[in-house]
Parts: structure tokens; C-alpha cells; sequence
């Protein structure tokens, strides 16, 4: 049911190329999922999110220090070894440092027709956020549209952002099927499906969501004795990992990754002519597309980079582990990670005063999956201990 | 899990030696264990008699030693065969004659437990990895491993005995012999043998060196519990244990008592045994 997810996710260049052959369309490779899709749909680009291959690798060590984040220095690997060959431009949106000088790295020695570094600010919880992105947005669309020799109408903009909420939208559809006892779905089909939404077509990829929403009701997986998992952490698509887990007695049922539901958990509002119904009587002047979609950023579920002073994403976790009926929570935590390093003791405390049990694991680009499986068995005997003493 | 006169059997496949221990569950309470008094008595206990234990190193074919301990101790024990088969270890999936595997995580805080009844924290320290184990109210609450490194593990001890040419008992011996542990600071393994070298080629006592090393691994393990906020009781429970300097040392690093169960290298099959219960 969900092959045509994993095919994607797991021949993505392939696909990209082949979606440049079909439309004749430019490719931005995204270093971040801040990256603001709505402009780049809006303007007939495919946005792709650029990850790392977890395989070991040689070609970053000249150009990123050794002890920042190993996914930073897999996505440079990515551009140094020309895996992505076929993009017109690269584009970061400020999240953290190391991640910065992936890209400033790869403009250097990976040079690509257009590149643009949005200045996102890093404290969302201002009210000076949303109209200084929205100035920073505009001047991305403005630089776009000089690069294309173009001009983005309010009508792009609209099937933009129709578009990408959309797919967001259907994703969130899908994770209610991970709600009930009866689990429809695994942890592990979930990530085929929202990590290859990063470099699928928009349309193409909701077209595909919709018809596995039409066979999930009647779909059984006999996963209902197994311990509900909730996996928190930065980004992650560590495919072996999750189906190692999933082998050993557990269900990831929902996430908190930028390569999960930080990514598309949260819609950007619509004109309001557009919204369905239509709303009578609503005053439409008052609407801006770039303050929706730079509204829409700022209010997400945030990185922790940005998540500082107030954590707000703790109480969103929260919410998602009752809302998903969560046993325990495996925090993935990539090497190296500052900001995620320096969520980690506050967020361990705030899950252990809300009786949620949680394992800490420190990733690398590859995976010891021995060592790993040892820790997250005797998390899952430790979760169902009632049996064993 | 079980009921009447069963024989159980916990093995304990770790990276250096397999252990395996054969359980009679009491039909009666009181009963005592000829077999095992003849050997070396540890306490009666109400609910089962120890039948056997026994102790291979497990080698580069860990399957031939679990076959050679388990026929070792069905041989003391005078059985052909047991009831159930409960595995443990980071080999537990090598024992292909088993009823159920459990990680060694909970195996020892199950025998740490039924040992020393009581113990709120159980420290492990293994060949390849060392743990440690909260234990609330009869459950593991929380536990923490090493992290792919050999920092904090039985191999950190036997690579630096090596280094100053002596077998891991001796270099115990010689380190419990000095009150003036000197500071090894490098964390990793290889070099913390360059420091050792350094160290020696300072003039430092040899027993000094020693009990610097078995200081850095305490400090090391000390620094994986201390997160988990451990109570007294603790445990100090693997072959490790029978370490004197180590038990000395973790005890500082700790600032409590540490108590070490009889046979501390059994601990894992013991609880994976009693788990089959």
C-alpha cells in the first residue's frame, strides 16, 4: 500500500529527474524544512529537501569541522559526491550553524545557477517575527522572480499554498489511522511517506496519499499488542532503525522530526475566497499571502534551534503522546546537535514529570543497530516490566 | 510463568564468557541444594534450589561455548535436559534452544534483585559495555548503557593490564595495593594507554598507575548513573565485580556502600533463569 512512497524515498534522484523530464521544471534543493514551499510551488520549482545517504564518507572532512552534526556534513557529502547534479538553485533558511555551513560550503564548491539564504529569525516567539519574515520573504520571491524573469501573481501564490496544505493536510488524515489500538500503519511506511513528500510533487504526491487513504479503513495489521512508541528528535530518516524497532515488539505511531510531523503539521491560511465553504461577510482586504505563509513558520511546530526561551514544542509533544496514546518515547538525538543537545535535560525532565517513559540514543550518520537493539528491548521490558518480576 | 517441580536454565551469553545456571523451583519452602553446597553455598532461598553453574569464555564461536556451558552444567546437575531455556546476554539471539531471550539489562536487575533483596540500584560492568539500573518497587525504572565506546567497560581494564604486561586479577592486585590512585584523564581507551605509558615513564608507581585506571573507570560508570539519580542500596553485579579496587573505587565515586552479590558472574543468568519462573 505504501510501495510507491518507499520507491520514492528510496530512488529520489531518480524521480527528481525524471520530474524535470516530464515538466521541464527548475529543482531547489532545501537545506532546511523552514524552507517557504508555498513561493517555490507558487513559482513551478520542485522544492527537494536535501539528507544525507547514512553511509560513511570521506569528502566533508575539508570542508566542515569533525564535531559538527553528522547529517550537516552527509548533506554536504551529498553535494561534494554530485548525488544532486540536477538542481537550478540551493536555498537555506537560517536554522542553526552547522547546517549553514553545509550550504555555505556547497555554494562554494558545488556552485548552482541561483542560491538564496533567507534570514528566518531565530526567536519565533517575538511579535517582530512574522512581519520581519514576511519582509525577508518578499525579497526572496523578489529575487526568484528576477532569477525565472517572471512574476508571481496572487493566483500562483493561491495554487501554492493550496497545494502544499493539501498534502499537509492529507499527511495529518494519515496519522489518524496511527490513532486507534487497531494500528493501520507503521512507523516505518509513516516516514516512506512524509520524507519522500519533501522531494515529491505536491500534486503528485497527495494523488498517491488519497488512494491509500481509500484502502486504510479496511486494512488490518495485527500490530495491536505492541508498545505505542512516539520518536522525538531532529532530522530523521533512519529507515533501518525504525524497522529494527518495529521488529522487536513496537509501533512507532507518531513523531516529532523535521522530517515528520514538524514539517507538515500545521497549515498556512488560505485567502478567504478560497476556503471551503467560502466564509460570507469576511472582510478580504485584510489578507496578505506572504504574512500567511510567514505566519504559517513561525507558528509551526519549532526546531528547538528556534524553540528558546519558552519550549513550546515540549507542550506539543505533550499533546501528541496523549492525543496518539503513547507508551514511551525513543529521543533520537544526532551527534553533535547543539540545539538539540540543549533541549535534551530539560526535555527528559518534562517527559519524566509526565510519567513518560523515554530512551535516549545518540545517532551518527550510520546506525550501530546491534548496540541500539540491546537498548531499545530492555526500554520495551522496562515499559511491559509487570510480566517479568 | 510456570508451575511445579520445573528446572530452569538461564544462560548468559556475553562478549568474554557464557555463563549458565540450572534452577529447581521449590515445590516446598526450606528445601537446600546438595548439589550446590558442595561446590560453594550461596544463601537457601524459598523458592528454588541452584542445580549448577558454569562458565566458558565465549571466544570467536560463541555458539560452540553455549553449547559447552549448558551441556557443562546439565552435567554437574546430573539432568539430560531442563524445562525451559531462558537467554541473555549480547549472544542471546545464538541460543537457538530457547524459550524465551530477554536483554541483560533487565536479566540483572532480576538477580541483583532476588541476591541482594533491596537493592535500588545495580551497577553492570560487561566486557563490551557497562549499565546501570534503577530498580523501583520490584521493576527497572530507568537504566543507561556506554555508548559505543570501550570508556567504562571490562575491556578498558583488561587493555591496560595488558599495556603494563599483566593479567586483569593481577593488575586488580596491584592497583588495591595503593592508597595514591594517580588521575588518567583521557577518557578514551587507546589513549589512556598512552597516558599509562607517559605515567610510567614519569616514575609514578606502578600501583598507582593501576589503581589510577580502575579510579577513571569508576568516574566513567559513576557518570553513566549519576543522570539516573541512583539510590542505596547498590549492586554491583557481572564478573567485573570481583574486582576489589573497582568495588573500592566505584564506592568513592558513588560516595555509598557497594555490595556485591555471591558469584557476582552469574547475576545475569540467575535473574534470566528466575524470569522463566
Amino acid at each position: 500500500m505504501f510501495e510507491q512512497f518507499k520507491q520514492w524515498y528510496e530512488r529520489r534522484h531518480e524521480y527528481v529527474r525524471g520530474w524535470k523530464a516530464r515538466n521541464g521544471g527548475k529543482v531547489m534543493g532545501c537545506f532546511c524544512s523552514y524552507a517557504p514551499e508555498e513561493i517555490l510551488t507558487a513559482a513551478g520549482w520542485l522544492p527537494v529537501r536535501i539528507l544525507g545517504a547514512h553511509e560513511p564518507q570521506d569528502v566533508s572532512e575539508k570542508h566542515i569541522f569533525g564535531m559538527f552534526c553528522p547529517f550537516c556534513r552527509d548533506v554536504l557529502a551529498q553535494g561534494l559526491k554530485r548525488r544532486y547534479d540536477y538542481l537550478e538553485g540551493i536555498l537555506l533558511t537560517q536554522s542553526c550553524i552547522h547546517l549553514r555551513q553545509s550550504f555555505v560550503s556547497w555554494k562554494m564548491h558545488v556552485p548552482t545557477p541561483f542560491n538564496y539564504y533567507i534570514y528566518m529569525p531565530q526567536k519565533v516567539q517575538t511579535p517582530h517575527a512574522v512581519p520581519y519574515y514576511r519582509s525577508e520573504l518578499a525579497k526572496f520571491k523578489s529575487a526568484l522572480e528576477a532569477f525565472d524573469g517572471t512574476r508571481l501573481s496572487d493566483a500562483d501564490l493561491d495554487r501554492g499554498i493550496a497545494l502544499v496544505n493539501e498534502n499537509r493536510a492529507l499527511m495529518r488524515y494519515v496519522y489518524e489511522y496511527r490513532k486507534p489500538p487497531a494500528l493501520n500503519v507503521t512507523g516505518e511506511e509513516a516516514m516512506w511517506m512524509t520524507t519522500s513528500s519533501m522531494w515529491v510533487d505536491k500534486a503528485e504526491h497527495s494523488t498517491e496519499i488519497r488512494k491509500v487513504l481509500k484502502e486504510l479503513p479496511g486494512r488490518r495489521l495485527d500490530r495491536a499488542n505492541t508498545a505505542r512508541l512516539m520518536l522525538i528528535g531532529s532530522e530523521n530518516d533512519d529507515i533501518p532503525f525504525i524497522n529494527m524497532v518495529e521488529r522487536v515488539g513496537a509501533t512507532i505511531v507518531v513523531d516529532d522530526h523535521c522530517t515528520g510531523t514538524r514539517y507538515f503539521w500545521n497549515q498556512c491560511e488560505t485567502h478567504p475566497s478560497l476556503q471551503s465553504p467560502p466564509l460570507s461577510g469576511v472582510e478580504m482586504g485584510g489578507y496578505d499571502r506572504l504574512t500567511a505563509i510567514a505566519q504559517r513558520y513561525i507558528s509551526r511546530p519549532a526546531c528547538p534551534v528556534k524553540d528558546w526561551e519558552s519550549r513550546a514544542r515540549f507542550e506539543h509533544i505533550l499533546n501528541l503522546v496523549r492525543e496518539f496514546n503513547v507508551a514511551g518515547a525513543i529521543i533520537i538525538q544526532q551527534k553533535f546537535c547543539d540545539p538539540h543537545e540543549a533541549d535534551m535535560v530539560p526535555l527528559r525532565k518534562f517527559l519524566d514529570e509526565h510519567n513518560i517513559p523515554n530512551l535516549m540514543l545518540e545517532f551518527d550518520a550510520t546506525t550501530p543497530l546491534g548496540p541500539f537493539r540491546i537498548r531499545v528491548e530492555a526500554f520495551l521490558e522496562m515499559i511491559g516490566a509487570e510480566d517479568l518480576f | 510463568m510456570s508451575s511445579g517441580n520445573e528446572i530452569i536454565a538461564g544462560v548468559d551469553v556475553g562478549s568474554r564468557s557464557t555463563k549458565v545456571v540450572i534452577l529447581r523451583k521449590m515445590l516446598q519452602a526450606g528445601c537446600q541444594s546438595s548439589v550446590v553446597d558442595s561446590l560453594q553455598a550461596l544463601p537457601s532461598h524459598p523458592e528454588y534450589e541452584i542445580l549448577a553453574r558454569s562458565l566458558v569464555p565465549t571466544g570467536w564461536t560463541p555458539q560452540t561455548a553455549i553449547a559447552q556451558a549448558f551441556q557443562q552444567a546439565l552435567d554437574q546437575a546430573g539432568l539430560q535436559s531442563v524445562s525451559r531455556v531462558i537467554a541473555t546476554g549480547y549472544g542471546r539471539s545464538l541460543v537457538d534452544f530457547v524459550d524465551r531471550r530477554i536483554t541483560e539489562i533487565t536479566a540483572h536487575a532480576r538477580g541483583a534483585a532476588d541476591l541482594l533483596p533491596g537493592m535500588r540500584t545495580v551497577i553492570d560492568i560487561g566486557g563490551q559495555d557497562s549499565k546501570a539500573i534503577i530498580i523501583s518497587d520490584g521493576l527497572v525504572e530507568d537504566f543507561a548503557m556506554n555508548d559505543r565506546c570501550a570508556a567504562g567497560s571490562g575491556k578498558f581494564l583488561e587493555y591496560l593490564a595488558m599495556t603494563m604486561n599483566l593479567t586483569v586479577e593481577e593488575f586488580a592486585e596491584l592497583a588495591y595495593r595503593s592508597n595514591n590512585p594517580t588521575n588518567i584523564s583521557s577518557i578514551c581507551t587507546v589513549f589512556a594507554e598512552s597516558e599509562v605509558l607517559s605515567l610510567l615513564a614519569e616514575g609514578v608507581a606502578r600501583e598507582d598507575v593501576a589503581a589510577g585506571a580502575h579510579k577513571a573507570i569508576a568516574w566513567r560508570v559513576a557518570q553513566l548513573a549519576l543522570p539516573l539519580h541512583p539510590q542505596t542500596p547498590v549492586a554491583f553485579s557481572g564478573g567485573v565485580a570481583r574486582n576489589r579496587c573497582l568495588v573500592r573505587e566505584l564506592s568513592q565515586a558513588l560516595k555509598c556502600e557497594i555490595l556485591v552479590p555471591p558469584y557476582p558472574e552469574f547475576t545475569g543468568a540467575l535473574g534470566a533463569a528466575l524470569i522463566g519462573f
